[in-house]
This record gives structure tokens, sequence and C-alpha cells, in this order.
């Protein structure tokens, strides 16, 4: 049998960054199917589009009249409400379930070492896991996001939709509403792929970072800073009030939150990157 | 011997060193999963060809498989497979596939996508990935089933995709652990011929296995391992020659069986002989395998003697294994 | 062509009574879980509570210590009745349900991973068997916690007061030990359908976590939105006590009708028990 030798140093000796994104094609492929068409998946949809069916009952019916809504500026405040929840609950989880499974998953099954017997970088495998997640679980969200937005803002009619997205703030507030979405699934998403390389029980920290994100607001400031939340709700177009025992705190403008959350990515996954290096393949008793 | 000296060299010429980009290089490796030894100051250096690893359970045989493959770390030492560092997948693995002794798989594949999407990884194209997938899956004779679920294979079947995985990828050093688990005799004969044509292709072949006459069978060599240690390496027969202090067993079909053993006793050659029930043979265990055959030379002209068989009962793997390891408290 | 002498026989023993084999199966198991020290000092936590109902009964019946505040209606304050135990029984449910999420995630799933199930399904052991054998690990120790202790307690105050309390009172032992058993149930299937089709116990355990939270998040968020009571039905904890204070006769304050509860209950018991068995199986089916 024959196959073609590759090797990851070009020619001039550095890095063949072709082979490097072959692989990480590879890696996408199996991962994408992984994350898109597995069981777990179920909980992905389930978590991404049960509040959209919820909302589109909401939509059909006479309720937004009885809220005395008038139209898509008041359900602005609605929607601001909802997508709160929608962010601390289904994609928070929906993270939580996609990135702890990538090592940990698949060291529960057992078969991650057929990736660590393939001739790519640790750090590459990491990247190419995070990359597959991350289109996962945006992609959906998105698709998610948006739908809740568009079904929040539907019960005035098209023509009021139309004008309230393109003439007023409506298509500002969904690109925003998209990018916290976003911008949460790339920070949640790193550190639960750490939480999943580093603890052989990653659901205890998971659910310890959940209840310090729920509590965020009735932190003091200086605490509240050290949630990812913190800085996800800063950037949201429409406040949202946080109860009656809240601590105020003045929100982070986007030029800090939104590096910072990327750089606290970057932080976390460079930690996952070396770590993976460093792991050893040895199945025990994790059940 | 390797209970004198932990460090040799197993599977080539050893007129001529072999060069460290040719072999598979272990420089006093240490392996302690806490305080529990895996293996203990292991150095070898092991050339192509087929070797072979038997001991018992526990005895370090996949952890020096891991180790050899990077899944392990070594706690001391290093580890060069033809030149490339272990814990350098990128480097290591275009030369080097590994069945392991996981007998697990990601479970919604079928076995043709399971070979074919891990060559993706590898960074082989659509065209090339697939043309290797098929030549792998050909190879191990599963063309029939590669389209089925894996999850529906027999335990052979799950053996043999996971070794087209393993050999997809055209790898000149082959780990295998325990690679004729699970398999029915014909495919045991086929997969045997793979890795017989792997090590005539110049390939290092590195099998573990507890069928031990089957690694007598095909392997070039064998490393014995008991407790962590390499308790012995080499040829079987260079192995049993280095035991010359140990008794050997010769088996002798001929017409005067009687008059031999009285003779065998009163020369002092034999510790133990018995005489076989229909006084035709003897079994003869003697410490000194040179000095018997040259007093059975003479004995034969002496006694006229009319020898049907004489051949060494005990010269194969399980012999040595049985010497060097289950007895290993008497005198290793 | 070689015959040999038949020199099998089987076993002609003593075989454990059909009717008891079932227990076999509780028995290993408590040794496991017994084994954990964090699970005998939650267990012990589980009756501080219990301990301190105590303390009330005892106090509200002592003369002296009521003497003490000669001017304060203290009665009002340790009155025990069927809101005394009703609140008992809420407390208790969440004790019961912390110390399922410690023992039921492995009861199935370590089987399932160990492919222990064809092994007990080979033997004269039927999967009604298994999964009673395996509700009975839970049923014991709940019952120690919930029923049990509830019936000393009201044993305790009928001694103090007179057994004629007992007589007037015998709906509330009827409701406390029928509505202890209803948790009981409703936990044991819970944690015996999640195990068996989550393997990671840590999952499992959040898994079980989620379909209380779930409801309630769920719930909660319908309410908000559609200004209804109907989301109480997706809240399991809320479907509970509407049934217990039906039982005891108490106003449990909620919307929720004593039928609709009940129906709902009904479908996550048939929904457990097709996981259960879909799952329970000595064989897996691929397709």
């Amino acid at each position: 049998m024959s196959a073609t030798h590759m090797t990851e140093a070009s020619p001039a000796g550095g890095v063949d960054w072709g082979l490097v994104g072959r692989q990480i094609v590879g890696i996408l492929r199996m991962e994408l199917r992984n994350q898109l068409f597995s069981r777990r998946a179920f909980a992905l949809y389930f978590l991404a589009f049960a509040p959209v069916g919820i909302m589109a009952l909401w939509a059909a019916s006479p309720v937004p009249d009885k809220l005395a809504l008038s139209g898509p500026i008041d359900a602005s405040r609605v929607y601001a409400f909802v997508f709160q929840g929608y962010l601390s609950t289904s994609i928070f989880l929906s993270c939580l379930i996609l990135f702890m499974s990538l090592f940990r998953g698949e060291i529960l099954e057992k078969s991650l070492h057929y990736y660590f017997l393939s001739p790519i970088r640790r750090e590459v495998l990491v990247a190419g896991k995070y990359v597959a997640a991350l289109i996962a679980v945006t992609g959906v969200f998105a698709v998610g996001t948006t739908t809740l937005y568009l079904l929040t803002m539907s019960p005035w009619g098209l023509g009021e939709l139309g004008r309230y997205l393109f003439s007023g703030p409506g298509l500002g507030h969904l690109i925003t509403y998209v990018s916290i979405a976003v911008l949460a699934c790339i920070g949640y998403g790193a550190i639960f792929q750490l939480a999943g390389q580093l603890f052989k029980n990653p659901v205890s920290v998971a659910v310890l970072l959940w209840a310090w994100e729920f509590i965020n607001p009735f932190l003091p400031s200086l605490l509240k800073k050290l949630s990812v939340i913190f800085y996800l709700n800063s950037l949201l177009p429409v406040p949202v009030a946080a109860g009656a025992f809240a601590i105020q705190a003045d929100p982070i403008p986007a030029w800090v939150s939104v590096p910072g959350v990327l750089l606290l990515t970057a932080a976390v996954l460079a930690l996952a990157g070396w770590r993976a290096r460093n792991m050893e393949i040895s199945y025990g008793s994790d059940d | 011997m390797a209970n004198e000296t932990q460090t040799s060299t197993v599977g080539f010429d050893p007129e001529g060193p072999l060069p460290d980009g040719e072999a598979v290089v272990f420089d006093n490796v240490s392996k302690f999963y806490g305080e529990v030894l895996g293996i203990n100051r292991v150095s070898l250096r092991l050339g192509p060809g087929i070797t072979g690893l038997v001991g018992p359970n526990g005895s370090g045989k996949s952890t020096l498989m891991n180790l050899m493959t990077g899944l392990l770390h070594p706690t001391e030492g290093e580890i060069r497979v033809l030149g490339a560092p272990t814990n350098r997948p990128e480097q290591l693995f275009h030369h080097v596939g590994y069945l392991t002794q996981f007998d697990s798989f990601p479970a919604t594949l079928s076995g043709y996508q399971f070979v074919y999407s891990y060559l993706r990884v590898h960074g082989h194209g659509h065209a090339d990935a697939d043309r290797l997938a098929w030549q792998a899956i050909d190879r191990v004779g599963l063309r029939e089933a590669a389209e089925r679920k894996m999850g529906g294979y027999s335990k052979g079947m799950r053996q043999r995709i996971r070794m087209a995985q393993a050999l997809a990828h055209g790898p000149r050093v082959m780990v295998l652990d325990e690679p004729l688990n699970g398999l029915d005799p014909m495919a045991r004969s086929e997969v045997i011929d793979i890795f017989k044509a792997l090590a005539e292709d110049g390939c290092h072949v590195i099998i573990s296995s507890h069928i031990l006459h089957e690694v007598d069978m095909i392997s070039d060599r064998v490393l014995l391992l008991s407790g962590g240690y390499v308790v012995a390496e080499g040829g079987v027969n260079d192995v049993r020659e280095e035991m010359h202090e140990r008794p050997i067993q010769v088996l002798l079909r001929c017409n005067k069986a009687t008059e031999v053993a009285g003779a065998l006793f009163a020369q002092e050659v034999a510790v133990e002989v018995s005489l076989h029930d229909d006084r035709q043979g003897v079994m003869v265990r003697t410490a000194n395998a040179g000095d018997f055959y040259r007093f059975m030379n003479q004995l034969v002209l002496d006694k006229s003697l009319d020898i049907e068989t004489i051949s060494v009962a005990d010269s194969d793997v399980r012999a040595v294994y049985a010497y060097l390891i289950e007895n290993e408290g008497e005198g290793l | 062509m070689a015959v040999y002498e038949r020199t099998y026989s089987r076993y002609q023993g003593p075989l454990t009574s059909t009717s008891t084999r079932f227990l076999i199966l509780p028995k290993y198991a408590f040794r496991e879980v017994f084994a954990s020290k964090w699970m005998l000092a939650f267990l012990v936590l589980c009756f501080v509570f219990p301990l301190w109902c105590c303390a009330v009964i005892y106090l509200s019946n002592n003369a002296d210590f009521l003497a003490l505040f000669p001017n304060l209606d203290i009665t009002q304050f340790l009155k025990i009745d069927a809101d005394f135990f009703f609140t008992f029984l809420q407390v208790q449910a969440w004790y019961a349900f912390f110390l399922s999420l410690f023992i039921g995630p492995g009861l199935v799933s370590r089987d399932l991973s160990n492919n222990g199930l064809p092994l007990y399904l080979s033997r004269p052991f039927s999967r009604v068997e298994y999964v009673v054998g395996k509700t009975t690990v839970l049923a014991i120790v709940l019952s120690a916690i919930t029923w049990v202790v509830g019936l000393l307690l009201v044993t305790m105050q009928a001694s103090f007061v007179g057994w004629g309390w007992l007589a007037d009172n015998l709906r509330l032992v009827f409701g406390m030990f029928v509505g202890s058993w209803i948790w009981i149930l409703t936990l044991s299937l819970m944690s015996l359908a999640i195990s068996a089709w989550v393997r990671w116990r840590p999952v499992a355990a959040f898994a079980m976590f989620l379909v209380l939270l779930g409801g309630l998040f769920f719930g909660s968020t319908i309410n908000l939105l559609f200004r209804t009571e109907v989301g109480d039905l997706l809240n399991l904890i809320k479907v509970i006590f509407v049934l217990w204070a039906s039982l005891l006769g108490v106003d449990s304050g909620l919307e929720t009708s004593v039928f609709s509860a009940s129906v709902v209950l009904l479908l996550y018991w048939g929904g457990f028990l097709y996981m259960l068995n879909r799952k329970i199986r000595a064989y897996e089916v691929v397709s």
C-alpha cells in the first residue's frame, strides 16, 4: 500500500498552513456531524427552538394586546426580557453541552485517541474542535435569536415590522442581539471547552459558573466584572431592569467589553491548547 | 540479557548500528502512574521487521505501546520513533499507525466513513482519502460491510476496521496492541499475512499478544515484559541460548530409549529423564545443552541408535515466557 | 468421534425466592452508595429539618416554654397542623431530590456502560424486576427522610396531645404517606430513566436538575408572557405541591387544578417509563 506522506514543515521550513487548513477541514467535517446530527444535537435544537415555539404561540395569540403593547417599540422591551432569559439559559446550557463534550465526551466514549493518533498539533485540534462547535452553536442561535426577534415584533403586521426594521432601530437592535449571542457562544464556549479538558467532573464547575452568572445582578460592582454575563448585558440595546435587590453598576462600553470577551477567550483557548499538548489517554472510570 | 542490562538493540544487523532515524528508540524510559510502576528504566532500539511484545496482564506492554505513540508521556527518559519525538504528533503520525486496545469508535459512522474521516483529519484531500480508505478496507477484507454502521459490527469486524484505520495512511511503524483479538482463524491468517507483508516492505511492526504461539510464529524477535521490566529480548532462539544456566527439555524418540536414559544419568548430563510409556522415547531435561548434544553424538555411534526424532521441546516463546516470567522468582 | 461422559449438571441448590429476588439489587447498590462519605454526610443533613420540627412539636406542647411568653400567642407560630406537615414535606422534597441526584444517576448507567444488563437479564430476572430492584434503592432511602420521619413526627404530636388528635387527623397520615410515595416514585422513575439514557453520571445528575429547573424556567416564562398560570403545569415541583395540598387538605396557593396536576404527573411517569422501556433491554438495536 502506498500513501502520500505529508509533513507539516513546508519546503521553506515553516508550517505548512495548507496542510493545517486541510486538517482543520477534516476536524470540522467530523465535529459538525457530531454537533448537528447526533443525539446530543437534540438538546441544542430543543434549547434553541423551544423558546421560539413559545414565542410563536405568543405572537399568534391576543396576549400582546392584553399586555397593552402598542407596537414593536413597546415589544422591544418584551424582547429584551426574553433575550436575557435566552442568553442565560438556552445559550449558556447549549454551550455547556456542546463545548464540554468536545474532549470530555470523547474521553467517555473512548474515542479521543483517534485524534491524538493523527499527525496534527494538539493546539490545532483544540482550535478545530472549538471552531466546529462554534459554527454549530452560533449558526443555530443566530437563527434562534433572529426568529425570536421577528416573532416578538410580528403581531402588528408585516408592514409595521418592515418599518420598524428598516426605518427604525429594529435592524440595528437585531444585529446587536445576534452579535451578543455570538459573543456569548465565543466566551462560554472557550470556558466550557477548557473545563471539559481540565476536570473529570466539569458539570460541577458548570453549575458553579451558572450560579455565579445567575447572581451577577446582586453582586458588588467589582465582582460583577468577573463574569461573562456582565459584559454581555452591557451591550444590550434595550436595558432590562435587574430586580428589586440588584446592585446597579455602570455598564461597560462596547469597545471594552467586546475586546474583553475576545481576549478572555484567546487566553482560555491558549490554556486549552497547552493542556491538550500535555494530555494523556487513560480512559478511567468516568461514568 | 535483559536482566543484566536494560539496554539492547533488537531487530537489525548487529554489525552496523541502526541510525536513530530508522529505529524506535527508548532511552532509559520510566513511566509511573502515581506510585504504581508502568515500566521502569527501559532502553531499547527496535528495527524493521516484526517484534512481538509478550507478557502477562499488567506487565507493561500497553504502557510501552502508548508511550511509543505519545498517548502517554514518560515520567523519565526520551523516546524517538524514526527520529521523531513522541510529543510531536504532527511529525510522528505521518509514519506511525497504532491499533490500540480500546474497542471503541465514533458510534454513528460507517466503517468507510470512519477510515475516510480520519484520513481527512490527517490532511488528505477527498480523492486521496477515498482511495486510501478503500485500499485499507480491501486489505483487511471488509469491503462488503464498509457502508454499514460500525455499531452493528462483530468484534472481529471492529478489529479489522480499526486496523484498516491504523494502516490507511501507509505508516512505516505499525504498533498493534493485541491485534488478533476477536478474529476467527481465517481472518487471523489473513491479518498475519498483512503483518508479514508490512515487515517485508521494511516496516517496523510491533505486536503485543497473549497468544504466544502466534507471536512465536510471526515475530522475528520478541520482547518479554514482566512487572514493568523488559526481562528478555531478541530472537526466540537467541533468548534461549542466553539462558544456558537453565535446563532445557529435549524430546528424543529412538529404538533403545531405556538404555539412553540409563546412559544419560550415568554421565550426569541430564537433570531429569522420563521414559515414555511405549519405551520408544525419553524426555530429557538438561542444564547444559552443549554437553548433552556432544554426548548424544557419541551415544548414537556407540549404541547404534536408530533415532526417529530429536527436538527441543521448549524453544518456543511459551517456554521462554514460562522460564523468565512465570518462574522469575526462582532465578531472575 | 470422541464421546465424552457428560459431567455437567445444573445448579440444584436453593434459589432466592422469585418474589424477593429484586432485593438483590439494592443489597449491592447500598454498599456502593454508602461507601461515599459525602453521601453519608448529606444523609445526616437530611435529618436536620425533621429534628427542628421535632423541637417545634416538643416546644409547642411544653407548658413551661409557652409560659415564658405570656403576652404573645406563641401557638400561632408553633401551630402543629396540616400546614405544618405540608411545609415539612415541601422542605424534605428538596432534600429527597438532592439525595436522588447523588444516588440515581449511577443506578442504570453503570450497568449500561459495563454491558451488565445482558448479564442480569440472561438470568431468571425480568426487566420489571430489574426496574423494581433499582427503584427500591431510592425508595428505601427517600422513604427514610420523607414519610417515615414524617409519621414519626405525627406520632410524637399525637403522643403529646392525645390519640384523639390522630383520629381527627387521619387524612394527614394518609396524605403524608401517599404524597411522599408520589414524590418518591417520580424521583425514582426520573433518575432511572435519565440514568438509562445518559451514561455519564455528572451529566445525568445535571439532566435531572434541568428537568426540574427547565420546567420552572419555561413555566415561569409562559406565565409571564401569556399572563396565565398554565405554565405551572410544566413545573414538576408545583404539580407535586398541588397534589400534596389536596391530599393534606391545605391551600397550595396555586390555581392549578388537582385533575390537571394528576394528568401532568401521569404524563411525566409515562414518559419516564417509555424511556426505561426503550433502554432496559438485554440487547442493543443498531440501525
